[in-house]
């Protein structure tokens, strides 16, 4: 899976934003902080939950069940308003 | 000025006024304020956003003004984007460029978005224009507009919209200013990370920035946002210009008087300090000039402020015949057939009449209308 072109991703001081464009059927913005920001990272290339949850657990010490569940909801999240490409 | 206008102006003043000082506003104050009128003001002077991040410091953004913060994000982060690729590309053809204006300010102010844009503003090596032209090209952007007062115009389907500028000034409109940055290029310094991307000294920026608040101030008049725009730059780095330097320049360009008294007004009015009567007459010219001033502004300009009844028909004359050079941007065919300008003069007459008659009959309706004004801004010295 990776991004749908149709969404650019951004950094804006600390947040994190995607941002549609007029080719997408989502019309809205997407903020939030820097976990979101490397997970959109990762998303440039094709990649696989289980990919992006060991390269946070590489970045950050945490618990790797908690990193997977939220992965697994900020893709679920981006995958409903049409970011994600299978 | 209504009584409803300055109360209105008071309360986004103060909002925009603890949005750039970093303040949490009166919640008590807030609390009585018409939001909607505030959000109409602020929406045409473009303070929209600074106005929302200090209202949601106290309450829930009221939905109008969540949206419309929303979209200035976005049209930030399009321009971004945009920007990024365009100078990418004008570095790879070797064209020098230097970023102007909103692009810079926007970096200054507590959150960017703040500082609301309606374009990327780009001077480019003016000798290569059809490169330039060509690059915009290649990138999806049409040209909206060509060769208007020494830029084009172009815009994206995303609604991206870049100001490529050939020269900061043209003799035409601003012939001192023209002259002042003639050799504009021997004064620019490379930035750090680029080989063809220039920017201004510090001292430089602060006199183009003046100039050109000056350039609309004298003419349509400008709005509030370059109060907050003089107000942030003097507060982030006005301690290191060198005033010696700018007190000369300015007495050169004409704007010593003009530099001195606008500083000041945008010191008061964002330190919330109480205004003379004299500035509170001229802080009204801002707030009735709107974002990029008024249609009404520039008449005043164009009549020299003088009603009697020889200067409307010199000036309906000018507007009924203008000059080849004005007509060219509406008929480019003239750019290099101008003795078709005759015709052209009739084509735009019938032109007129078939597709906005009504819009014509009133160009020549507010001439006739027009009063003589009291307040054209003090440093405008308009009889």
């Amino acid at each position: 899976m990776k991004l749908n072109p149709n969404f650019l991703k951004h950094k804006m001081h600390d947040t994190s934003l995607i941002v549609p464009t007029s080719e997408a059927e989502f019309h809205g913005l997407v903020q939030g902080n820097q976990t979101v920001g490397d997970i959109l990272d990762c998303l440039e290339h094709d990649t696989t939950e289980a990919q992006i949850v060991d390269y946070l657990s590489s970045k950050y010490n945490g618990d790797r069940a908690i990193m997977a569940e939220d992965v697994a909801s900020i893709i679920s999240r981006l995958r409903k308003i049409g970011a994600i490409d299978d | 000025m209504t009584n409803e206008l300055k109360q209105n102006a008071a309360d986004l003043l103060y909002l925009v006024s603890c949005a750039v000082n970093e303040e949490s506003p009166d919640k008590a104050l807030c609390d009585r304020m018409d939001l909607e009128e505030i959000h109409r003001l602020s929406c045409k002077h473009m303070l929209t956003t600074a106005a929302a991040c200090a209202l949601e410091k106290v309450m829930e953004l009221p939905r109008f003004i969540q949206i419309d913060k929303l979209r200035s994000i976005r049209r930030q982060v399009m321009f971004d984007i945009e920007r990024a690729k365009i100078c990418t590309a004008l570095e790879q053809h070797g064209i020098w460029h230097l970023p102007l204006k909103g692009i810079l300010l926007k970096d200054l102010y507590p959150y960017s978005p703040m500082r609301e844009m309606a374009d990327n503003d780009i001077l480019c090596d003016p000798s290569m224009t059809d490169q330039v032209r060509a690059i915009m090209q290649e990138y999806g952007y049409s040209c909206a507009h060509e060769d208007v007062s020494g830029h084009d115009v172009f815009v994206s389907k995303e609604n991206v919209v870049f100001e490529m500028h050939r020269a900061l000034f043209i003799e035409k409109e601003m012939p001192v200013f023209a002259a002042y940055y003639q050799d504009i290029q021997d004064r620019l310094i490379l930035d750090a990370d680029s080989t063809l991307r220039y920017r201004m000294t510090d001292e430089d920026f602060y006199i183009y920035l003046i100039c050109h608040m000056y350039k609309h101030y004298h003419t349509s008049g400008t709005g509030l946002r370059s109060l907050v725009d003089l107000y942030i730059v003097n507060r982030t780095f006005g301690d290191r210009l060198d005033r010696a330097y700018l007190s000369a320049e300015f007495q050169k360009l004409g704007l010593g008087d003009y530099e001195q008294g606008t500083r000041a007004l945008a010191d008061k009015v964002f330190g919330r300090e109480k205004l003379s009567q004299e500035e509170e007459q001229e802080l009204s010219y801002y707030i009735e000039s709107y974002g990029y001033g008024t249609a009404d502004n520039l008449l005043t300009y164009q009549l020299s402020n003088d009603d009697s009844w020889i200067s409307k028909i010199k000036y309906a004359l000018r507007l009924t015949f203008p000059p080849c050079s004005a007509l060219r941007v509406k008929y480019p065919i003239l750019t290099h057939h101008p003795y078709l300008y005759p015709g052209m003069l009739v084509v735009r007459f019938f032109d007129s009449l078939v597709h906005h008659p009504k819009r014509s009959l009133n160009n020549y309706k507010v001439i006739k209308d027009f009063k003589k004004k009291d307040n054209t801004g003090i440093y405008n010295n308009r009889a």
